[in-house]
């Protein structure tokens, strides 16, 4: 019975354990970098940009931005595409910053804020899910040697760990 | 002599008429809305039937005087000072209370408050959004983005400022500020026509007058775009014509199906051809028909959506069409009854109340050999 228990106890350390659980979800991915249509993706998405005005718009923009960054920058770490992955993850953590400026503007004008700082901390939740599961998986250090240029030493890990301070600090 | 005395009793008659209609309508102020709460009664929601009963007679009555201002027009009884009164008469409308049938006035302010007081895109933040604005308990489908076109955004903003954020105003500057647009679009029916008929066909239909004055609906608005360039058209003045046709569509996006006979009309121009402008109005009110029928695939085919067809009507002067129509204006302002009576809304009664004022009607019309 005891050796049981033992065993039982042991596999909760022996797996992998998410330290976060959000209901909050992220987006499908669109269109990739490397795709040709991703130039007009991204102006499209700049367009948008110039579409919104108002905090709370904003908000939505830059959050969603963040949101699908992210996403861009974990597909990307997937295939092994670092040097492209680590250009989406700075994005992502761009948007976020602005995002919470933008929570921060709609306080100032007395607007109502609990339900936008309840999303930044739910979108803060599964960042930081999705960056400890990349963490997992990725190497610390990597060396991308392009054909054509010279070899470019990424710090994968501690990208990650900017990226998971960044949004550790609102969740 | 007899005739002025009998019209000038029966003009007297349709102002009261007017008025008691407005004051009818405060029966229907919505319980949750704070800034009228003193004129509250709630006799529309507890006295269902009476409410009903009030109301069908209301339509009745106003159809009657419509048909009364028709046949002023057939006996050539009409002078233009003469229609300037019968048109003004209706102003009384204006003071009525706004959400008697349809709430859309609340959501123009609803949409207006995001953009001009919250400085916050209306496509893209919800009125619902602002948890703590008052508007929220009275407003309906406050969590839906703008509905209407960016245009309609812009105009808003001038009733909305100059209201200085007090609601009560800001109602009534709404509602006259339609008002305008209705006026504009009849002063453009009569530059149009040259026709008595055409204008008062449009100006005393009940329909226009219901939809516009008391529920301060904004497809006159778009309407008077829409005849702007016509009238634009008509003058030679294409550029003009385009910019005020492009203007109609971002109100709201119906006119796009008249945008082949504006190519069409175009064309013509370009060619130097002669437009046959009753080619043009037939062709108009069939483009525009088709979306107001394909309407219910969307939602619903709401009675202010009739406002669209009217001026093309007007502008044919056909017996048969007008009679049909003005039938159906009618029909259109009963399918609010049900929902007056039973507090439901229920697609069969709707049919069923349009389809008995409008088989009613045209039996009564060719009973009496009354002329549209």
């Amino acid at each position: 019975m005891f050796v049981f228990l033992s065993l039982f106890l042991l596999t909760f350390t022996l797996v992998p354990q998410v330290h976060a659980a959000s209901s909050y979800v992220l987006p499908y991915p669109g269109v990739m970098p490397g795709n040709r249509l991703y130039v007009f993706s991204d102006f499209l998405d700049k367009a948008r940009g110039v579409y919104v005005f108002g905090d709370i718009a904003s908000f939505k923009y830059n959050l969603s931005q963040s949101d699908k960054y992210l996403v861009e920058a974990k597909i990307l770490f997937e295939y092994d595409q670092y040097l492209l992955a680590v250009q989406s993850l700075e994005k992502s953590n761009s948007y976020f910053i602005k995002s919470y400026k933008n929570v921060m503007d709609a306080q100032k004008h007395n607007k109502n804020t609990e339900a936008l700082k309840d999303k930044h901390a739910q979108a803060a939740l599964k960042h930081v899910e999705t960056l400890s599961g990349l963490k997992m998986s990725l190497p610390e250090i990597f060396t991308w040697e392009a054909e054509k240029s010279a070899p470019e030493t990424i710090r994968i890990y501690e990208l990650l760990n900017r990226a998971l301070k960044i949004r550790q600090q609102y969740e | 002599m007899n005739n002025v005395k009998s019209i000038y009793i029966i003009l007297a008659a349709y102002a009261l008429f007017t008025i008691l209609f407005s004051v009818f309508s405060y029966c229907f102020i919505d319980p949750n809305l704070i800034y009228l709460k003193k004129l509250y009664t709630g006799l529309a929601f507890t006295n269902r039937v009476e409410v009903s009963l009030f109301y069908t007679s209301f339509i009745v009555v106003f159809f009657g005087f419509y048909l009364y201002f028709l046949t002023l027009v057939h006996k050539k009884m009409l002078t233009i000072k003469l229609v300037i009164v019968i048109v003004s008469l209706s102003l009384p409308l204006l003071l009525s209370y706004p959400a008697m049938l349809s709430y859309d006035l609340f959501n123009y302010q609803a949409t207006a408050k995001v953009t001009y007081h919250y400085a916050e895109n209306p496509y893209l933040v919800m009125p619902i959004e602002f948890t703590n604005d008052p508007m929220l308990l009275f407003t309906r489908a406050a969590n839906k983005y703008a509905l209407y076109g960016p245009f309609w955004i812009a105009l808003t903003g001038v009733p909305y400022m100059v209201s200085m954020a007090n609601f009560i105003i800001q109602i009534f500057l709404f509602k006259l500020f339609v008002g305008l647009f209705y006026a504009g679009t009849v002063f453009l029916l009569y530059k149009l026509s040259r026709s008595f008929f055409t204008v008062i066909f449009f100006a005393m239909n009940p329909l226009v007058l219901i939809e516009t004055f008391m529920s301060g609906h904004n497809d006159i608005v778009m309407m008077f775009f829409v005849l702007l360039g016509y009238y634009f058209m008509k003058q030679g003045k294409n550029i003009l014509s385009a910019v005020s046709f492009v203007s109609s569509i971002f109100i709201k996006f119906s006119t796009l199906f008249l945008l082949p006979v504006w190519i069409y009309m175009y064309y013509k121009k370009v060619k130097n051809q002669k437009l046959d402008w009753d080619r043009v109005w037939v062709l108009s009110l069939i483009s525009i028909g088709i979306i107001f029928l394909l309407s219910p695939l969307r939602e619903e085919m709401y009675p202010w959506y009739f406002i669209w067809l009217l001026p093309f009507v007007a502008l044919i002067r056909r017996k048969s069409i007008s009679l049909w129509a003005a039938a159906f204006s009618g029909g259109l302002l009963m399918t609010y009854v049900p929902y007056m009576y039973t507090g439901y809304y229920i697609t069969l009664y709707k049919i069923i109340a349009a389809l008995l004022f409008i088989i009613i009607f045209i039996f009564l019309c060719k009973v009496f050999k009354q002329t549209i």
